[in-house]
């Protein structure tokens, strides 16, 4: 008893510890968003000599910050859900009826892990397709990039739902889409809820693929905001600060929902064994 | 069996996915390397573009820069930075998937780095590690550690201790998060059964973890390689492959030629990294997958 | 379990149709926003839309893009009294700075450029930066407003005698010497002017625990200014060396007055007088070193001075001296800056001339410069432009001999040698570390500049 006490004690210490070395630098840009542009700069921890809550609302409005949130979401949540489900259904069958084709199939995916970006031929492709300029040509490039990724996380956790329960389903007369959707996405949840809150976060911080593919401001996403505040010997670190602040509460957010399905496919998974 | 398998697991099930990666990602990517054996460069829009070849390769490796130290910089990268993000992320994904307190709290706090902005990173992390007024040499000096002081970006012996150790702050809590699905699909009744028997922290970890985690581990091992491999943004926030060209790595180099509007050469380069990528991700994936079989 | 899924599904779409409203809502919140500001600036612009009468562009619109820091909001007053004028809009996008030029180059390859560019431009960017002008930038050629562009700034806007771009930049003191006057009074110094005084005034400050001369160095772009800014120097002690550097008939290898200045720089940097870690240390707190005197030099734009006491109500005064790296007297005089330019491939060519015209009004010009607190003039022959001079300025340029005034920097004088201005810094500290010895790093630079000569097909180089 003594002794699970200690240990429980060791650990908290341990993730106490931690967590000071994350937070430190996250800190420093809160408590920097709210100064003035001088004292900002010189990034101390010091709480600021004049509380600016005003720096937020300036940026929003500098930044134009609710324009660039609605491209965000729209861009990351679109792009990540219907990526992550396409994605399942391939892995599913991948994996599940491995005939030589499949498995070519499975490794010609998974190159596209080590493919570099080129803009310029992206840019080509989609005006082919007449889809350069258009939110649907970017979200469909931000699927297209993650489909390697999800394909080639979800593939290797599949193998751990087990296929009885395909056979089960298929008895009782299930097609194969509700097979897919009823039994083996629930079973799935807390691999694709990974997948989701991951991909969520690099299309939300990849502002260079909306700026190359689009020729209007209006398309741009909220991340290339802050890049104004940005100048020769000229930053306006409070405002960069707050921003970025703003910038990262929706993965904050998505991370948060997300941790609830992780954790819930846990015990649903226990309950069954 | 086997027509029982195309009804169930039909093979419909690929062709989107597969048609939009394709269209949209594979085939701009592949178009783009036929760049590399192009003259192509800013002042293609005059000349046109020419084929030339091998020409660009031949570049890279008898130019005036040193690239092949590029490359061994970048592989170096990969195998050390992989290291220490991997196992202690490991860990600590063991840790939060116990009934620790505030266990949903932590798993937040330490994935938050992972989406801070590189160029955020780059700014606060210059100023934490600057040698006169940063944080860390101050919190030395308040611990009187005073001796430890270092400069930390500027310093060839220290600079690339310095870049792995922001690089583990950012990536710890990602390659947990992975971590920790796979951890979540362990059936518990595993360890309980595994207790009962009496078997310690270690013995589990050896016997059930482990083994059941291989996936996980495969996983984080590939995006691990490919993120080391291609690294970029973390080196050119906070050093910009300097000081002098201490930190360079081949995408570095391939950003320099860029911007010099060298974009043919540029391109070849980027063709090297995939080409030493695929043949280490696709090695490593056929490894792990038949120690499975 | 089916309700799960249809559940999650639920909100998940919810959550898109949602975004997808924010982001209308958005949107139309921001235009308002815009428009509310153009109102309020309208009142001023109310007499040029009638006397313009001109409502031939009603609705189109007017893209624009820019990398940070070359427009900031200095036009916006101009830009609202522009879309007033003439019932259109205007959509500025400020792109950061190191994506911008892969980002415009693409752009232009691929023919998906906005109505207006701007390139930082010199009398070689048009044909390294652009490449082909004849298919990508609209021929101005005849516009009235050549006139405004004095000779030196014409020669980075124009490409074998067509008129190209438009060039509105100050003619401030750009990287010379910023210090700390009434410190340097209270140490008993003066304003160095060769290399070897400023050595013992380094020294002096040095002793009182203040860094002499703060260098950014991790900022990767500030610290080579000292060795390029004093191009007039190097020209003066061998006549003719950049035009034999453009014709390659010289190179920088072997340079002795190159050799010096960095041999010079390294001195400085092992003395410690560029500050104990300059290498490691970037320019974010520079204006707070200065206003807190821990620092007494550092290479700036005639501006900073105001940046620094209006950042930290420091009661100092400051002074500005030529850089005296090889005992330089030579004035950077540099005819580079941001310049826009008209995209062949617009769809309303009329309505990109108009915006050129419009900008270089009288009018227009001082706006701009009234809003840009930054500028203290602009270099432009309008004689009714009011110019803020600064009386720092006018008693340091009243120091110079204009005899000192014509050669350029040497980045921008010689052709190829601007676009591994990275590239060199990053040498320029691996010679200050010892890692490189300093021929190599000249060396360095002519290999770069063939690279950079055999890309653009240069006759000289072949």
């Amino acid at each position: 008893m003594m002794k699970r006490r200690i240990s429980a004690v060791l650990k908290q210490a341990v993730c106490i510890l931690l967590s000071i070395i994350v937070i430190a630098p996250f800190y420093m840009v809160l408590i920097n968003s709210f100064k003035g542009k001088s004292e900002a700069a010189r990034m101390s921890l010091s709480l600021p000599a004049e509380w600016l809550f005003s720096n937020y609302a300036e940026v929003i409005e500098k930044a134009k910050l609710w324009q660039g949130l609605g491209n965000s979401l729209l861009y990351a949540l679109v792009s990540t859900f219907i990526g992550v489900i396409l994605s399942a259904m391939a892995a599913f069958v991948l994996s599940r009826n491995k005939i030589k084709l499949n498995k070519f199939l499975y490794f010609f995916i998974l190159c596209g892990l080590f493919f570099p970006i080129n803009y310029v031929t992206l840019i080509r492709v989609l005006q082919f397709f007449h889809l350069n300029d258009t939110r649907i040509g970017i979200i469909i490039t931000f699927t297209g990039a993650m489909i390697p990724f999800c394909v080639f996380t979800i593939y290797n956790f599949i193998s751990s739902v087990p296929t009885e329960m395909d056979e089960a389903a298929v008895i009782d007369g299930a097609g194969p889409l509700s097979l897919f959707f009823r039994i083996i996405v629930p079973m799935l949840k807390p691999t694709m809820v990974t997948c989701f809150i991951l991909q969520f976060m690099t299309v939300w911080s990849d502002f260079l693929t909306p700026l190359y593919l689009s020729s209007k401001s209006k398309m741009f996403p909220m991340t290339m905001s802050v890049y104004q505040f940005f100048g020769k010997n000229k930053n306006s670190w409070n405002y960069i600060f707050a921003d970025i602040i703003l910038t990262c509460l929706p993965v904050i957010i998505v991370y948060l929902l997300g941790q609830r399905y992780i954790i819930g496919g846990l015990t649903s998974g226990a309950v069954k064994e | 069996m086997n027509v029982n398998k195309k009804k169930i697991y039909p093979q419909w099930f690929i062709v989107l996915p597969l048609v939009i990666y394709v269209l949209f990602f594979l085939l701009p990517s592949i178009l783009g390397v036929g760049y590399s054996f192009t003259d192509w460069s800013s002042k293609s829009a005059k000349t046109g573009i020419h084929f030339v070849g091998l020409k660009n390769y031949i570049d890279i490796f008898t130019s005036n820069k040193n690239y092949v130290q590029g490359i061994l910089h970048t592989l170096m990268f990969t195998v050390v930075s992989n290291i220490i993000k991997l196992i202690p992320a490991l860990f600590l994904a063991i840790l939060l998937n116990e009934s620790i307190k505030c266990r949903g709290l932590y798993r937040t706090l330490f994935y938050l780095p992972s989406i801070l902005p590189f160029v955020i990173i780059g700014l606060i992390f210059k100023s934490i590690l600057n040698y006169n007024n940063g944080l860390l040499n101050a919190a030395l000096e308040f611990l009187h550690l005073g001796f430890l002081k270092q400069k930390w970006l500027s310093d060839l012996g220290v600079v690339w201790k310095s870049i792995f150790a922001v690089d583990a702050w950012r990536g710890v809590g990602y390659v947990m998060t992975i971590f920790i699905a796979g951890l979540s699909a362990i059936p518990s009744s595993y360890y309980e059964a595994a207790s009962i028997d009496g078997a310690n922290f270690w013995q589990k970890l050896r016997m059930i973890t482990l083994p059941m985690l291989k996936g996980s581990i495969m996983i984080n091992l590939v995006f691990g390689i490919t993120y080391g491999l291609k690294v970029f943004d973390i080196i050119y926030v906070l050093t910009n492959g300097g000081p002098g060209h201490a930190t360079e790595v081949l995408t570095t180099y391939s950003f320099q030629l860029y911007s010099t509007g060298q974009y043919g050469m540029s391109t070849a380069m980027n063709t090297v990294l995939l080409i030493i990528t695929a043949i280490i991700g696709v090695g490593v994936v056929k490894m792990m997958s038949r120690q499975e079989g | 379990m089916k309700n799960k899924v249809l559940a999650l599904l639920l909100c998940l779409g919810m959550t898109v149709s949602l975004t997808a409203c924010g982001g209308d809502a958005g949107s139309d919140e921001s235009t308002a926003g815009g428009q509310d500001s153009s109102e309020a600036a309208g009142e001023a612009g109310e007499e040029a839309t009638e006397s313009a009468g001109s409502d031939d562009f009603a609705g189109e619109e007017l893209s624009i893009i820019v990398s940070a820091d070359w427009m900031n909001d200095y036009y916006d007053e101009t830009i609202s009294r522009f879309e007033d004028t003439y019932s259109v809009t205007v959509d500025l996008q400020t792109i950061p700075a190191d994506q911008y030029s892969d980002i415009l180059q693409s752009k232009l390859e691929t023919g998906t450029c906005t109505d207006v560019f701007w390139i930082q431009s010199n009398p070689f960017a048009i044909a390294s930066v652009i490449g082909n002008p004849e298919e990508y930038c609209l021929d101005f050629t005849g516009e009235a407003w050549e006139g405004i562009m004095p000779e030196a700034r014409l020669s980075s806007c124009k490409y074998e005698d067509k008129l190209y771009g438009l060039q509105i930049w100050h003619n401030s003191p750009e990287y010379v010497m910023v210090y700390n006057k009434s410190l340097f009074e209270e140490l008993n110094l003066t304003v160095p002017k060769t290399y070897a005084e400023l050595k013992s005034v380094c020294e002096k400050i040095y002793a009182e625990g203040i860094t002499p001369w703060f260098m950014p160095g991790a900022d990767g772009w500030q610290h080579q200014l000292a060795f390029f800014q004093i191009g007039g120097v190097y020209e003066e002690t061998d006549p003719g060396l950049y035009e034999a550097l453009n014709n390659n008939t010289a190179v920088f290898a072997g340079n002795e007055k190159m050799l010096e200045v960095l041999g010079q720089f390294k001195e400085l940097s092992d003395a410690g007088y560029f500050g104990e870690d300059w290498i490691g240390t970037d320019s974010s707190n520079m204006a707070n070193e200065f206003g807190d005197r821990t620092c007494a030099m550092a290479m700036a734009n005639s501006s900073y001075v105001k940046q620094i006491k209006d950042e930290t109500g420091s009661e100092d005064e400051f002074g500005m001296f030529l850089i005296p790296l090889g005992d330089n007297d030579t004035f950077p005089t540099n005819p580079a800056g941001p310049t826009m330019f008209g995209y062949a491939g617009t769809e309303h060519p009329e309505l990109v001339r108009e915006w050129f015209r419009f900008v270089t009004t009288t009018e227009s010009l001082q706006e701009i410069l009234d809003n840009s607190g930054k500028y203290t003039n602009l270099d432009v022959t309008d004689e009714n432009l009011e110019q803020h001079w600064l009386p720092e300025e006018e008693e340091f340029m009243n120091t110079v001999d204009k005899s000192k005034m014509l050669t350029p920097v040497l980045q921008t004088g010689t052709k190829y040698t601007n676009d591994y201005w990275m590239d060199f810094g990053a040498d320029l500290i691996a010679y200050c570390q010892g890692t490189m010895d300093a021929d190599t790093v000249l060396a360095n630079m002519d290999a770069n500049r063939a690279a950079g000569a055999a890309t653009a097909g240069d006759e000289a180089w072949q």
